[in-house]
């Protein structure tokens, strides 16, 4: 999970814990995320990406990890529309605009794994 | 003959002049009156009787001489001849001898000799002579010369590319030099000789011929510029000058040279169309145009007054320092190093801007184009100039124009980003807490929590909407600084937070080193100061809050600054991101400490009070161990 709200972070570990998913990771900005992933023996199966982060943003951040592993199911999660297609177009595998609902979120997980 | 006779003879011929002497056929002298031949040759009858003196002939008239005796002998005619005898003490006489020959009283053949003493007449013939040579020869070179002369004055006036012609006083070609003619005019000799000089005049210049003719008569000389016609019948313009003269007759005649300036005229024409056309585009142009000498305007037209604001006039009279005056001062030097430039680029036009003040002191901005050239045979500056003053002004409207735009664009954008994402955020914590709540319908105590949480989140977004509005309000108004009692406001803002806060556990700890700190600053304060200790507050994960307040005062750039430290124990700032905290910025988002506008509001509000803000290291080199945030306030 990459977001630099950490509040808001703790509340979507909370609720994905709560219906079954564990949060093996979380990193504040897009380069602590990278260097991360790339460490990771075992990768995770969804990545939850802000975009809007400091040092690195959530568009680098997404080619960064599809360079290095191109399989990689990234969920988009931003309150900025209007970066959906250029998100999808880098290789997101999914769009969220927040505000979004668990169980929205929960179905698309599942949906990509 | 009888005694007395001979008596008369005798003293006749002893008494006189004249060189008198017999000789014999051998040419022996028998009798000689020795008074004339002493007189004339300095012989005396010792020297001559019975002697031989062929001798005494001059080498050069010895066979005349020779020729006389001789002829004389043979018959008894006279023979005359003209000698040189040589004289006793050296010298040459000239004698003219006549001999004839006789029979004596014995019937021998004598000869008779009488010779008459030449010298001078002989002389003189002979300088005669040779003044006659010399006369001869002089007349002889100068003929030649004249001949010289002549031929030379021919060939000049035949090949001359002038037309040379002789009018005589009834105003008649006499002469004309035909090949000239024949070249300019198309006549020959035959086709002027014996003409009046009227009849290949255009009718309209007849006038002219008429007063020149006066002129000349009057004063010996005269000119004359009209129209001749060709023998081919269209005109040509020659110009004439005469001269008059008088022949070795006596008569009175014009030498006239004359100049075909058709041509010449012709190109006269066209140079002044050609200057017309110049004048007209110049003076009628909306570009500047001036040319530029020694610092000295030569020329400048209308526009180019209009654009400097003096008449022509004015301008022409410039001294150098008056051009200098015209030139901004802030573009003096640049334009002197333009100029110089201009000296190594000789033949291209060099284009470059700068400001002028004209008369009425506007400053007027040109584009100016110029080129060295030569002007009246000296280096001289073509200038070309358009008034860009309007451009420019608009220009730098329009770029201001933008600028507003962009920072209206930047400022919508801002807002939209900070309602998009931030307000986004805080929808997205609500929904996902209250989701929380729901699922723990079944633990009261931490549905409770939840709830509380949600409540704290909408709280967060009134002090965000708070703050947001405040944040526009600095973008409006114009502060209006008054003199503050820091004390005052921190401790009413610490109070306030800590309420905010009341279930965490937070100590605020004191360190005033100046007494009654006061500050330029306005209601805001409030707001500085609750914003960092709730930045202070948020990112500390410690059980226990602690936040040190220190206050001391500093110089900084010679201005007495307030300082004011917010010194914490919470999770820090990596060095990377120091900078970048306080830029929200309307084009990046780059906020670390938590969401919202806090920190950039707070440092929006710094430099409204003309203050500053930056954060340091709690222990400088490990921000991990926290932050230390700086105000800098000048003094109230």
């Amino acid at each position: 999970m990459i977001d630099d709200d950490i509040p808001l972070r703790t509340v979507f570990e909370e609720l994905l814990k709560f219906n079954g998913f564990d949060v093996i990771a979380k990193a504040s900005n897009g380069k602590e995320a990278v260097a991360m992933f790339e460490k990771m023996e075992k990768k995770p199966d969804v990545i939850l990406m802000d975009h809007r982060m400091p040092i690195m943003d959530g568009i680098t951040a997404t080619k960064e990890i599809l360079k290095i592993d191109k399989n990689a199911k990234i969920i988009f999660a931003s309150a900025d529309l209007s970066i959906r297609e250029l998100a999808f177009s880098i290789g997101a595998s999914s769009f969220k605009n927040k505000p979004f609902t668990i169980q929205r979120l929960i179905s698309n997980i599942k949906k990509l794994i | 003959m009888d005694e007395k006779q001979k008596a008369l003879y005798s003293l006749i011929v002893d008494n006189g002049n004249d060189l008198i002497a017999i000789i014999n056929n051998k040419f022996q002298y028998e009798y000689l009156n020795e008074k004339a031949h002493l007189n004339k040759l300095g012989y005396t009858k010792e020297d001559l009787i019975g002697k031989n003196r062929t001798d005494l002939i001059h080498p050069n008239d010895f066979k005349v001489g020779l020729e006389l005796l001789e002829k004389g002998f043979k018959s008894d005619k006279y023979y005359q001849v003209e000698a040189r005898f040589k004289h006793k003490d050296g010298h040459y006489v000239w004698l003219e001898l006549r001999g004839r020959s006789f029979i004596d009283e014995n019937g021998d053949k004598k000869g008779l000799l009488i010779a008459r003493d030449i010298t001078k007449s002989k002389e003189f013939e002979l300088k005669l002579k040779e003044l006659n040579e010399e006369l001869e020869k002089r007349i002889e070179e100068r003929s030649k010369e004249l001949k010289d002369s002549e031929e030379m004055y021919r060939l000049i006036t035949e090949n001359s590319t002038d037309l040379i012609a002789i009018i005589n006083k009834r105003n008649r070609y006499d002469f004309i030099n035909e090949q000239s003619f024949q070249r300019i005019l198309g006549y020959s000799k035959k086709d002027m000789i014996g003409k009046r000089t009227d009849k290949f005049l255009h009718p309209d210049d007849l006038n002219k011929l008429v007063k020149s003719l006066i002129k000349a008569n009057f004063e010996g000389e005269g000119s004359l510029l009209a129209r001749y016609k060709h023998k081919n019948g269209h005109y040509r313009w020659i110009e004439t000058y005469g001269k008059m003269y008088k022949d070795s007759k006596g008569n009175s005649n014009a030498l006239v040279i004359g100049r075909d300036m058709t041509e010449k005229l012709k190109a006269e024409q066209k140079l002044i169309e050609s200057e017309e056309k110049f004048r007209t585009f110049t003076e009628q142009s909306i570009m500047g145009i001036g040319i530029l000498q020694d610092e000295i305007f030569k020329y400048v037209n209308e526009a180019a007054a209009n654009i400097i604001g003096c008449t022509k006039n004015e301008i022409l009279n410039w001294g150098p320092e008056e051009f200098n005056k015209m030139v901004h001062p802030e573009d003096l030097k640049f334009l002197y190093e333009e100029i110089k430039n201009e000296e190594i680029s000789k033949d291209t036009f060099n284009h470059y801007s700068f400001r002028i003040i004209s008369k009425s002191g506007k400053v007027i901005w040109v584009d100016n184009y110029s080129k060295n050239i030569k002007f009246e045979g000296k280096p001289a500056k073509l200038l070309t100039v358009i008034d860009t003053t309007e451009k420019i002004e608009n220009k730098l409207k329009l770029q201001e124009s933008e600028f507003k735009y962009r920072v209206a664009f930047d400022k919508a954008e801002f807002y939209k980003d900070l309602l998009a994402h931030d307000f986004g955020n805080i929808f997205q914590n609500i929904l996902a807490t209250a989701e929380l709540a729901l699922s723990y319908l079944n633990d009261p105590y931490k549905a409770k929590e939840k709830l509380i949480g949600i409540m704290k989140l909408v709280e967060k977004a009134g002090r965000l909407n708070s703050n947001i509005r405040i944040l526009s309000e600095i973008d409006k108004k114009k502060t209006n600084l008054k003199s503050i009692n820091v004390k005052e406001y921190l401790d009413s803002s610490i109070i306030f937070v800590k309420n905010s806060y009341s279930r965490k556990k937070i100590s605020v700890n004191e360190d005033y080193l100046i007494e009654n700190p006061h500050v330029q600053a306005d209601e805001l304060l409030h707001d500085v100061f609750e914003n960092v200790l709730i930045n202070a507050i948020q990112h500390n994960n410690n059980k226990k809050i602690i936040i040190e307040v220190r206050i001391s005062k500093i110089q900084k750039n010679r201005i007495g600054f307030i300082k004011i430290e917010f010194i914490d124990n919470g999770t820090g700032i990596h060095n990377d991101m120091k900078k970048d905290i306080f830029n929200r910025g309307f084009r990046e988002n780059k906020s670390v400490r938590g969401m919202g506008i806090g920190l950039s509001l707070l440092k929006k509000i710094m430099i409204s009070y003309d203050g500053e803000i930056y954060v340091e290291d709690k222990v400088p080199g490990d921000y991990i161990q926290g932050s230390n945030f700086i105000l800098l306030f000048k003094e109230g």
